[in-house]
Order: structure tokens, then C-alpha cells, then sequence
């Protein structure tokens, strides 16, 4: 299952990476977003602001047609020579109103001003046209306002003026005399009105807003634009007392409002400047919030964009890649295992061929080739197979076991077996050479389970007798509690993966020793036998593995087990560890 | 509702009789002083040159008409409403009568006003929309609304110096002079003649303009008989100021 789980690992990563590019790629789109939102709205800004410009040129040209007309002319002329408004007859008032509104009448209706005043040199307006809230006013002026002082002047000039509303304002001179001071001012003005911002906005492609004592005074959209949080500016407008860019340069920076909006404020040149009015421009922001934004607000040119079959050949790929592994590592050795399994039951075959599995059925395979064998032992053909803790480890609470030789650290390394020692019955061909322990003790402290060098063929081995524990077996224990009950012995360590301990018969054949001990026990003919057939089942080599050399080790350690612990017998066994051959020692009172 | 009018009693007619016979004793001695302020196209109104200043930001394009000559091209003052000549005497006077100033076009008139100290001042908004006047640095005059037509008063109770601005037009900047001799104050005509009524005895004409006295005072000896001094006129200025190098 290693390259399924790796394969797992893989899709993991790449499901992660995947999001992180996706999070990347929305904050890269959002940021660059607000980027073109902010260079389109700073050129909004500008374009608005030469269109006010423009047009106030314009409108200067059209007042040419007042201030060239010699009514006009004469009218502010001799209005001018009164000392006092009220000097001035009503005829001249009314013979100039009539002049403008005839004038304005031929005029275009894109050029019409919303009002014209005729304003005689002392800044009284004489005549007007288009205001009437001035109406039956006789005192009323503009001399004042720097606009119109500059065209009494000489001057002409354009303002935004803030009245009852906002104004766009221009002015020139009305000269009667060559060479002398001009006789009057002709005024036109514009209301910046919803009409004037729905001009403006047509004209320059621009979301536009004019604002002024913090209201909104006027709003014009282009057309197929909707902007319904365009009053959103209210509430912002307070903001623009900590802008820099505004204060000193008249243009805001880009302000965020709700919605993804973006808008911009600039300042009305004029009185108006001093005052706080300015418009606006507002573009919508480009924000796709997040990857749910993504899907929700894909369009159907989003969705074509997409590489539909590549995708599908992804997932299917990645899908198939995955099923394939699983079959590989899991149903396939299932299967194998299964069919064994099969045949074990129709009696075709007495053991698992446990070359033919892979782990994890491996292990299993050799555990029931053991299992089976003591059944069959025990109870012979027809006994049923079962396999439990006691088989495996000994009987809970009877004397523990342990492994072979799994005695504290204290205990000597077993000597180094000879070469040349005679060959068992079943004579193996010695080969040279033993494999060097695997792995150093771990625990000499705590011995629960202890390994044992294997004899190798071509001489003792050369690693320390007894391996750290491996593992905390120690159920069991009973009359020894300093005595693991079962001592699996590692593999690396010569004899290989353990053998289940089973009960010691009396000697049946072999010599004694000095305390009264068979050298060579009857039942370690067949730990041998099992031994040898766990090392073949496991596909280790054999070559060189004497019944001679193995008896020495079962020998000396079952010793230093007699003696360490004062038990009269040791039982060993042979089992399968982690895939290879080890031994089991188990002391027995 | 009907008021029925009824002939006042005799005591009363005789009051008014003699209420209007004291009046005109009173000014009896008045007499006229007729003069005329010259060199005002020299002087320069502040806020219209502050106001063609490109850093204020006041327009988006400002170009001279060539057919109107250079030197008419100054921005010099209105002389009728910017200049005022009031005659001030070797003591205190007493308060004079209110004054009325207007509001109306982007400024007051007069712009500037020469009062004694206690004169009420009352703006009138001719305008037809509001104003916020407000005195700058002033506690006793502080912004407040004055609509369309309405009325405002104020009295400088001490001498000084003081500017009168409006919160919703810029443009609008008025100075009101407080000075404790000020018996009489005349605002000149288109053409610079101004005439002041004022009684027997020595005064010192004097013209201001945007707040501060312009020109020499020009010392006058007023008899039970008119005087004119126009042929003395009050000289402004004679040559135009620095800033004219900046159309």
C-alpha cells in the first residue's frame, strides 16, 4: 500500500497547491483590478475635468454673441453712466431683457445657458435672464464675484460659483468704446444639475457626481452604467479632510466605498474650490471575493475559456492512477491470498507458498503455515486451525516466556559456534559468511523480549547474544514477574524470527549435560525443522545452517537461562517476525 | 379685521411740532463738504487679486480681451462701494446713527465702513439665497445664517479694526473700522465726488480703502457754510502697486 499512500500524498499536495494558486490568482486579480480601476478612474478625473474646461471655453465663445450685440452694448453703456442702480431707467432694463432673451433664443439649445445677466460696470446686473429667483430685485449685483470683476476688467474667464446651487460660470466684457473701460459684463451661467451631469457623463464615458455642502447635488451615468451606490459619497465625503492629495492637489486618491465601488473626488475650480465642492468619478471594482466568488461570478466567456476535456482527463487520470495502485498493492495480493486460501481448503495444496504473497499476506501466509503445522502436530490432519495468543506467545498467566536467551544485558555473548561442527541429519550446505546484526539492543534494562544471533554458517556470530526488547509483551507473566512471558527474538540476530514456545517433553535421545540436561533436547529437532522451513517459507538462505551449530546456540543459551532464572526447562519455538525467522525461548519451572 | 383711525389729541400734535422744529435746528448748522478721492485706479481690491492667483485654483482659464487696453486692465476697485471718506474730528464722538450695509454680489456695501464706536451695522441679505456672516476672530460675531432678505445686527463697541467674512461666498470680505473720532462717513460716487454733511468745526477727511486708511487726510474747516474741496481732491495713490507685474 506504499505507493497508494504515496499516491494519496501526492493528490493531498496537489490539492493544496492547487488552492494556493487559486488564492493567489484571485488576491493577483482583485489587487490588479483595483489597479485598473484606479488608473480608469484618475483618467475619468482628468477627462471630466477637461471637459469643464472645454466647455467653459465654449460657452465664452457663445457669449460673444451678448457681448458683441450693440444693444447690449448701449444699454450697459448708459446704465454705467448713472451714479445710482436706481438711476438707471426701467426702459433700458426691460429693452435689454428683451435683447438677451432674443439672443438666447436663436441660440442652439446644446449652447443655451440656463442664465445670462447683463451687469453694468458697477457690478448692478441691469438685465437677466433665466434667474428668477433675482426677479423684481433691483439691488441686485455681481460685481462682487471675482468672475465677474475680472470681465468688468477686461478679463474673460470661467468660475463655479456656489449659489441656491452649483453653477458653472463665464464672463467677458461687453465693450461700447474702443480703448476705453468696457461698459458692462455679459454673464452665462449653467446649473450643474442631474441634466448637466447626464450631459457630461454621455459625453465623456465618466460616472459622475456633483456634491457641494456635503450633499449631492447632481449625478449622471453613462449609458448601460448602473450605479445605485452612488450616494454612497454622503457618507464618505467626511473622509476627505484627511486626504493629502485633495487638500493640496485638488484630486483624491482612490476611495473604496461597499459594493467593490471606487470612486475619486476632485475639486471644482472656482469660489466653488474654497468651499468644498467637487465631483466625483465612480467606477466598479473588479473584486471577485474570494474563490467563491470565482464560480459565482464566471461568466459564459469564463466558462468557455475552460479546457473542459482537460480537466476531465485530470480527474480520470488521477482517478485511474489511484485505482490502479489499489488493485496492485491490495486486491492483487488479496487475490493471491484468497486463492490460496482456496486451495488450502480443497486440500490441494498443505501450505501457504508464502514466496508467491506479498505483505502483508506474506506474514500471514507463514503464520498459518506455522499454525498449521502445530494443528497438525498436535492434533493431526483433521484438527481445526487455531491460531491464538497462546500459540503464538505461550499460555496467559503460565510460566512467562521469553525469548531465547532474553536475559538481562548482563549476560555474556554467546561464544562463536565452530565452522566445522557436524551436520544434523538434514544437512544443509554450509555457506560462508553470517549476516551482521541488524539492529543494537534497545533496552538491555528491560529485556521483555530479547533476539539471538543466529549461528551463521561460517562461524558464531559476531553481534551481542541478546537484542533490546522489542516490544512490551508482558502478559502473562505470572510466577516471574521480572520475566517477559514471551521474548520474540529478533531475526537479524541469527536464528531468525522466533518459534512459539511449546511445552518441553522429556528428552527422548541426545546427551546430558553436567546438570542434568540432555545436549541436545528431542524437540529441538523439530524447532530445527521449523526453524529451517520459516527460513525457506521467508526466502532466506539456509546454506551452511548446521542442526549442529544451531543445537550449540539452543544449547549455551538455554544455560544461561536455566541458571539466571533456576527453571529446569527452556522451551523454544520457532515463528515468523516481520517477515523472517526468529526463535522463542520460554523458561519453564 | 378693521382699525378705526382716530385724530390724535391735541398735546400730541404739539409734540410732534416741536420735535421736528428741534431736528431741524440741529442740522441747521450742518453744512455740506464736497470733495472728490482721485487715484483709486492705482489701489488693487485683495481678494479679486488673490482670486486670479493660478494657485488658488479659481478658474480653469483666465485670458485678457485684447481690445480692452492694458491699463484698463487693472483690477482697481469699484470707487462707489470700496472706498469710503470719512471725516474725523479732534475728540470723540458720539454713536452715530445705524448703518445700513447690504448684501448682495459676492461682497457688502460699502466694503469698507468707518464707524464710531456703539454705530449698529446692519446687514441686509439682497441677495436670494443665504449668507453666513461671520467676524474673524470675533466672539460677538460669530458665523450665523441670514436668509434671503433677512437682517442682521452687530455694533462694535470698541475701536479696532474688523473683518467681516461669509462662510458660503469667499468672495465676500468687508472691513469695518471702529474709530473713536468718526463723526461722518460718505461713500464717492462712480466718478470719485463724495459730499459729507457735517457741523461747524475742524475735521480731517480721510479715505479708506480695504480696511486701512489710503492717502493724506485732508483737513478741513467746516463753517455754517458749505465747503467744497474738490479741487483738493483725496489722492489714493499715485503709481500702481508691485503686483501689477502679474496681469
Amino acid at each position: 500500500m506504499i505507493a497508494t499512500r504515496f499516491w494519496l500524498g501526492i493528490v493531498g499536495l496537489a490539492l493544496a497547491f492547487a488552492m494556493l494558486v487559486g488564492q493567489l490568482a484571485v488576491s493577483m486579480h482583485d489587487r490588479l483590478g483595483m489597479r485598473m480601476v484606479s488608473e480608469g478612474l484618475a483618467a475619468d478625473s482628468r477627462v471630466v475635468s477637461w471637459y469643464l474646461r472645454n466647455a467653459a471655453r465654449e460657452d465664452a465663445s457663445q457669449l460673444i454673441r451678448f457681448a458683441a450685440n450693440d444693444a447690449v452694448a448701449r444699454a450697459l453703456a448708459s446704465a454705467s453712466r448713472a451714479n445710482e442702480p436706481s438711476d438707471i431707467d426701467g426702459a433700458t432694463r426691460r429693452q435689454l431683457k428683451s435683447t438677451l432673451s432674443k439672443i438666447a433664443a436663436e441660440m442652439q439649445r446644446a449652447d443655451a445657458f440656463d442664465a445670462v445677466f447683463a451687469v453694468a460696470q458697477s457690478g448692478e446686473v441691469i438685465a437677466h435672464i433665466g434667474f428668477d429667483q433675482a426677479a423684481g430685485s433691483p439691488e441686485f449685483e455681481l460685481g462682487g464675484y471675482p468672475v465677474v470683476a475680472d470681465a468688468l476688467h477686461g478679463y474673460v474667464r470661467d468660475d463655479t460659483l456656489q449659489l441656491d446651487r452649483l453653477y458653472r460660470v463665464v464672463a467677458r466684457p461687453v465693450e461700447f468704446e474702443v480703448g476705453q473701460l468696457p461698459a458692462g459684463a455679459i454673464v452665462g451661467a449653467r446649473v450643474i444639475d442631474d441634466g448637466f451631469a447626464a450631459a457630461l457623463a454621455e459625453r465623456t464615458g465618466a460616472a459622475v457626481a456633483f456634491y457641494a455642502g456635503g450633499r449631492r447635488q447632481a449625478a449622471g451615468l453613462p449609458p448601460g452604467l448602473q450605479l445605485d451606490g452612488l450616494d454612497q459619497i454622503v457618507s464618505d465625503l467626511p473622509s476627505l479632510a484627511g486626504d493629502a492629495d485633495y487638500a493640496d492637489k485638488g484630486r483624491s486618491s482612490v476611495h473604496e466605498l461597499a459594493d467593490g465601488m471606487a470612486v475619486i473626488y476632485s475639486r471644482l475650480p472656482g469660489e466653488a474650490w474654497q468651499l468644498g465642492a467637487g465631483y466625483v468619478v465612480a467606477r466598479q471594482g473588479y473584486e471577485v471575493g474570494g474563490l467563491r466568488g470565482v464560480l459565482s461570478q464566471a461568466d459564459s466567456k469564463d466558462k468557455e475559456a475552460i479546457q473542459t476535456l482537460l480537466l476531465i482527463a485530470v480527474a480520470v487520470g488521477s482517478i485511474g492512477i489511484g485505482l490502479l495502485l489499489s488493485v496492485w498493492e491490495y486486491n492483487g495480493p488479496l487475490n493471491a491470498f484468497r486463492r490460496q486460501v482456496k486451495s488450502l481448503s480443497t486440500a490441494a495444496g498443505a501450505r501457504f507458498a508464502a514466496e508467491k504473497l506479498r505483505a502483508p499476506f506474506r506474514q500471514l501466509g507463514l503464520d498459518l503455515n506455522l499454525a498449521l503445522d502445530r494443528v497438525a502436530r498436535a492434533g493431526g490432519e483433521g484438527a481445526p486451525i487455531s491460531i491464538g495468543f497462546e500459540q503464538m506467545f505461550g499460555e496467559a498467566g503460565s510460566p512467562p516466556s521469553m525469548s531465547a536467551f532474553g536475559v538481562p544485558p548482563s549476560v555474556p555473548p554467546v561464544s562463536p559456534a565452530p565452522a566445522e561442527a557436524a551436520a544434523p541429519a538434514a544437512a544443509f550446505a554450509p555457506v560462508g559468511g553470517g549476516a551482521p546484526p541488524r539492529r543494537p539492543p534497545r533496552n538491555a534494562q528491560q529485556p521483555a523480549v530479547a533476539a539471538i544471533p543466529a549461528p551463521s554458517p561460517g562461524g558464531a556470530p559476531d553481534s551481542p547474544l541478546f537484542a533490546a526488547p522489542t516490544g512490551g509483551t508482558v502478559m502473562g507473566i505470572g510466577d516471574f514477574p521480572s520475566i517477559p512471558p514471551a521474548m520474540p527474538v529478533d531475526p537479524g540476530y541469527g536464528l531468525g524470527p522466533g518459534i512459539a514456545a511449546q511445552p518441553m517433553a522429556a528428552p527422548a535421545h541426545g546427551h546430558v549435560n553436567g546438570n542434568g540436561h540432555d545436549e541436545v533436547e528431542p524437540e529441538w529437532t523439530q524447532v530445527y525443522q521449523d526453524f529451517v522451513r520459516i527460513k525457506q517459507d521467508c526466502g532466506e538462505a539456509v546454506e551452511g545452517f548446521t542442526f549442529e551449530r544451531f543445537t550449540q546456540t539452543l544449547r549455551k543459551n538455554r544455560d544461561t537461562l536455566m541458571r539466571e532464572h533456576g527453571v529446569q526447562q527452556v522451551q523454544f519455538s520457532a515463528y515468523v517476525k516481520q517477515g523472517r525467522a526468529a526463535l522463542k525461548a520460554k523458561p519453564v519451572r | 379685521m378693521t382699525v378705526e383711525w382716530k385724530p390724535p389729541r391735541p398735546g400730541r400734535w404739539l409734540a410732534a411740532l416741536l420735535g421736528a422744529f428741534f431736528l431741524a435746528a440741529s442740522n441747521a448748522n450742518a453744512a455740506d463738504v464736497k470733495g472728490k478721492v482721485t487715484g483709486y485706479e492705482h489701489l488693487r481690491n485683495p481678494v479679486w487679486v488673490a482670486a486670479k492667483d493660478p494657485e488658488r485654483h479659481g478658474y480653469s482659464f483666465r485670458e485678457p480681451v485684447t481690445t480692452v487696453p492694458a491699463a484698463m486692465r487693472k483690477l482697481f476697485p469699484q470707487v462707489s462701494k470700496e472706498i469710503c471718506v470719512v471725516a474725523l474730528a479732534g475728540s470723540p464722538a458720539p454713536a452715530g446713527k445705524p448703518y445700513n450695509v447690504r448684501i448682495s454680489g459676492g461682497r457688502t456695501t460699502p466694503v469698507t465702513l468707518v464707524v464710531a464706536p456703539g454705530t449698529e451695522l446692519r446687514f441686509k441679505n439682497a441677495d436670494p439665497f443665504e449668507h453666513r456672516l461671520y467676524g474673524v476672530g470675533l466672539s460677538t460675531f460669530a458665523a450665523s445664517t441670514t436668509a434671503k432678505g433677512g437682517l442682521r445686527r452687530w455694533t462694535p463697541t470698541e475701536a479696532g479694526r474688523y473683518e467681516i467674512r461669509d462662510e458660503l461666498a469667499p468672495s465676500v470680505s468687508m472691513w469695518v473700522v471702529s474709530e473713536p473720532t468718526a463723526v461722518a462717513v460718505a461713500l464717492p460716487a462712480s466718478d470719485g465726488r463724495f459730499s459729507l454733511e457735517l457741523e461747524p468745526g475742524q475735521y480731517n477727511l480721510q479715505a479708506y480703502f480695504a480696511g486701512e486708511a489710503v492717502g493724506r487726510p485732508l483737513p478741513v474747516v467746516v463753517e455754517r457754510r458749505d465747503v467744497d474741496v474738490t479741487s483738493r481732491p483725496l489722492v489714493l495713490a499715485t503709481k500702481p502697486p508691485v503686483e501689477d507685474n502679474n496681469p
